[in-house]
């Protein structure tokens, strides 16, 4: 039995070595691991998933199963199981695998299959990814004179239905070539990015909690420099895995089916929020998780009002299934509809007056990690946590609070504090961040721990 | 943040060194930047060769051709430096003198921890600290490089199917969760952080960030499921077997309509030899094609929520609409019954 534990252990797993990017990202906190080990690397104009790819203890499990029936009586004689014993089943494990495995793993790495590399700047995203969210609470797409070209020329679009917002002026006044309707304009206040837009680089991603998409994966949100914050995540296709798995391995997922979701940002409103409104996004943060398909995202714009939106994905039976349940059917049974809505919004204001940047004594400021949500605090039914924010000079801390039990579909009970819990003045650089610590101290009173730079 | 080879103390961290002083503390991406940043190249050897592979120029006599500001200032820097060493040099042993650089710098654009904090995954792009960058969005590379943990030893357990992962050692990185005791000193507050982690969390940290062993994924483990469930709701995953235990005794082969009675590996089947792949979180057979979902983490085939509860049996449905709805719910939180892991579709 030594002889086997002298052996060489077999790389049945894919190591984890550096991997290449053609890209570098333009901002700081460039890369996120989501809930699941899915990694996400920013580049300038593009986001980078990765997605890890698992080994198979099927074999092993069934070799444990076997022995634990067989040997049911041993086990309670013999409780420690011998550490060789177990090494030498591995071994046998892998090298049923033969040479081919082999030399086939030695190659490869983990994630060196099955990234993506998905385009987010250009073309700017369409205001009609955000029809479905409108449909699903019956609510008046505002922008329904833009869909209703759809297919052809939207430049051509007369506004006879009476849509009045600057996006459809302006879109008549510039026609760029290809771009049609969304072609990036500026938004917000800002003395630039007011007027146009950047070249539309990342600023800042944000994988959501777990739970939150479709087969219970977490979603991805990615803010780029004209403001806009897109949700990307798998579509409610069911094709999204390889057809077959490599060789000691399960199947993983593919990312063909990731689509843009929806977006929050000018022109891309979500229902409770106005149309007559110039909103450009300038941080967003996900709160930690609430419940499956449950989460809360919150938004930070560059009049510092943060917009608390309650984001829900629930299943819907398909209407025209069949009834009976041992017919073949293949496809999804499910349909996936979001329920987005803005439930709160408030100023985020320190007491620091903003100076002329002709002073001599102005000092830039702005960053978009300052919105950060704090871990939950349950108590009886109700979920509290702070969501701080950055003002120039200060850190605030508000208090929000999930009164009831959020039933899974319906719009949660949410409670902002109307002023700070607390606030810290204090001088803060351009890209200041703060990051909660995931837990709650409970003695002497129930607390949290942030790190502020 | 840059990583040059001047700053010496560019990693820092408040990580407590691990017990054996021998170790490397360091995770392996900054032992691969810092050997990166060491490295020595006489200057000449450096402007001569173009030594770092971002520049695309050939030899020395073609850049001098082409670009006349950068180059022509570089070799005027090495003729200064060669005139230098000429004065300051005894005879003849110039080479001595020509100085050294670090070739490389490194930015680092970001950090992250996986979900368990056992890795570390950073962005670095390297970058030449001899000469300015030329290119442009093509030509621009970064590298995502990781910190890992060596695998557990198998460590020996009370029996395969017993669901319990020994809750005697850590179950996260015993680095990270020093520095998390300060704020939460109560072990079961440590328990509580690593078990409300995914099952593919738990899966990535056990390949890469030295965690324990998966219930569910490692050796089968009816607690799992429960253990999902338990935090949230009353009815178990285990309860969730027992109602299917009238329809496993019951089920019939759909091809020949003998008793489901046969169980060999993972398939069950009838008396007449037809076997069908088994449903991870009823343990019925699969006779349906399209009726289930696969686990992302274990493999293993769950029946759709409906179809499962089509299956459930009548009189145990009557026994209550509030039961039957807890287990609708239950079930339609879309987790594979073995592990708790996500379906893949």
């Amino acid at each position: 039995m030594s002889t086997v534990i002298s052996k060489p252990n077999k790389q049945k797993f894919l190591p984890l070595r550096e991997i290449t990017v053609n890209s570098r990202p333009l901002v700081k906190r460039a890369i996120q691991f989501s809930c699941d080990g899915d990694l996400a690397v920013t580049a300038d104009d593009s986001v980078h998933i990765f997605i890890p790819e698992f080994p198979d203890f099927s074999r092993r499990r069934e070799r444990l199963k076997a022995r634990s029936t067989d040997q049911q009586d041993e086990v309670g004689a013999n409780r420690n199981w011998p550490i060789d014993h177990e090494s030498s089943e591995d071994d046998d494990d892998e090298d049923d695998g033969g040479p081919r495995s082999y030399n086939h793993q030695a190659t490869r790495a983990q994630y060196s299959e099955g990234s993506k590399h998905m385009p987010v700047s250009f073309p700017p995203l369409d205001p009609r990814v955000n029809r479905e969210l409108f449909a699903a609470q019956n609510i008046p797409f505002p922008y329904e004179g833009a869909v209703d070209v759809e297919g052809q020329d939207a430049d051509s679009n007369d506004d006879s239905d009476g849509s009045d917002d600057a996006y459809d002026s302006q879109d008549e006044e510039d026609q760029g070539t290809g771009l049609g309707s969304n072609r990036p304009y500026g938004a917000g206040y800002g003395p630039i990015t007011g007027v146009g837009s950047s070249m539309n680089h990342v600023v800042g991603i944000g994988w959501s909690p777990s739970g939150l998409g479709v087969n219970r994966r977490p979603i991805l949100g990615v803010l780029t420099g004209s403001g806009t914050l897109a949700m990307f995540g798998d579509g409610s296709e069911s094709a999204n895995i390889l057809p077959r798995a490599n060789e000691g391995m399960l199947q993983r997922r593919e990312l063909n089916s990731w689509i843009v979701l929806w977006g929050v940002g000018e022109r891309l409103i979500v229902p409770g929020q106005q149309t007559e409104v110039s909103e450009y996004i300038r941080g967003f943060a996900w709160a930690r998780e609430i419940a499956p398909g449950q989460a809360l995202l919150a938004t930070i714009n560059d009049l510092n009002e943060v917009a608390i939106i309650s984001v829900q994905c629930v299943l819907v039976a398909d209407e025209d299934k069949g009834q009976g349940d041992s017919a073949f059917r293949a496809g999804p049974r499910e349909n996936v509809v979001w329920l987005v809505r803005e439930v709160s919004r408030f100023k985020a204001e320190g007491p620091h007056k903003d100076t002329n940047q002709l002073d001599p004594d102005w000092v830039p400021f702005g960053t978009s990690f300052g919105l950060r949500w704090g871990p939950w605090l349950h108590t009886g039914g109700s979920h509290t946590c702070v969501l701080s924010f950055m003002d120039r000079g200060y850190v605030g801390f508000r208090k929000v609070t999930i009164k009831d039990t959020w039933v899974r579909g319906e719009s949660p009970s949410l409670e902002v504090g109307s002023e700070d819990t607390h606030g810290i003045c204090v001088h803060l650089s351009t890209d200041a961040f703060l990051e909660f610590e995931d837990a709650v101290g409970r003695r002497p009173v129930p607390s949290a721990r942030c790190l502020l730079c | 943040m840059s990583a040059t080879a001047t700053t010496h103390d560019w990693y820092q961290t408040n990580v407590p060194p691990p017990s054996d002083p021998a170790a490397d503390p360091r995770p392996q991406w900054v032992r691969t930047i810092a050997q990166k940043l060491e490295v020595q190249v006489p200057v000449d050897m450096h402007l001569t060769r173009n030594y770092d592979d971002s520049g695309s120029e050939g030899s020395e006599s073609g850049s001098e051709d082409e670009d006349e500001d950068g180059d022509l200032d570089l070799d005027g820097d090495f003729d200064s430096f060669a005139e230098e060493g000429d004065a300051n040099g005894s005879a003849g042993a110039t080479v001595l003198d020509i100085p050294e650089i670090h070739p490389h710098r490194y930015r680092l654009h970001g950090l992250a921890l996986s979900p368990g904090g056992g890795v570390t995954a950073v962005l670095a792009s390297t970058h030449s600290t001899q000469r300015p960058e030329r290119g442009g969005w093509h030509t621009v590379r970064s590298s995502v490089l990781f910190g890992y943990k060596p695998r557990r030893k198998r460590q020996p357990r009370r029996g395969p199917c017993s669901g319990q992962h020994d809750t005697g050692a850590p179950p996260i990185d015993p680095q990270v969760m020093d520095s998390l005791t300060t704020a939460t000193p109560a072990p079961a507050e440590r328990t509580g952080q690593y078990d409300r982690l995914t099952t593919e969390a738990k899966l990535f940290e056990y390949l890469y960030g030295g965690g324990p062993e998966v219930p569910g994924v490692h050796y089968p483990s009816p607690a799992a499921a429960a253990a999902r469930a338990a935090n949230s709701d009353a009815v178990t995953g285990a309860e969730l077997r027992d109602v299917f235990g009238p329809a496993l005794a019951a089920q019939k082969c759909d091809l020949c309509g003998a008793a489901m009675d046969v169980r060999k590996g993972a398939l069950s089947g009838c008396r007449n030899g037809h076997f069908f792949g088994t449903c991870a979180t009823s343990g019925l057979a699969v006779q349906t094609p399209g009726a289930t979902r696969s686990c992302g983490a274990c493999g293993l085939r769950t029946m759709r929520a409906e179809v499962l509860l089509a299956k459930i049996p009548k009189q145990e449905s009557g026994g209550g609409d509030d039961r039957r709805e807890e287990v609708r719910r239950l079930l339609g939180e879309g987790v594979c019954g073995a592990c708790g892991g996500k379906f893949l579709s």
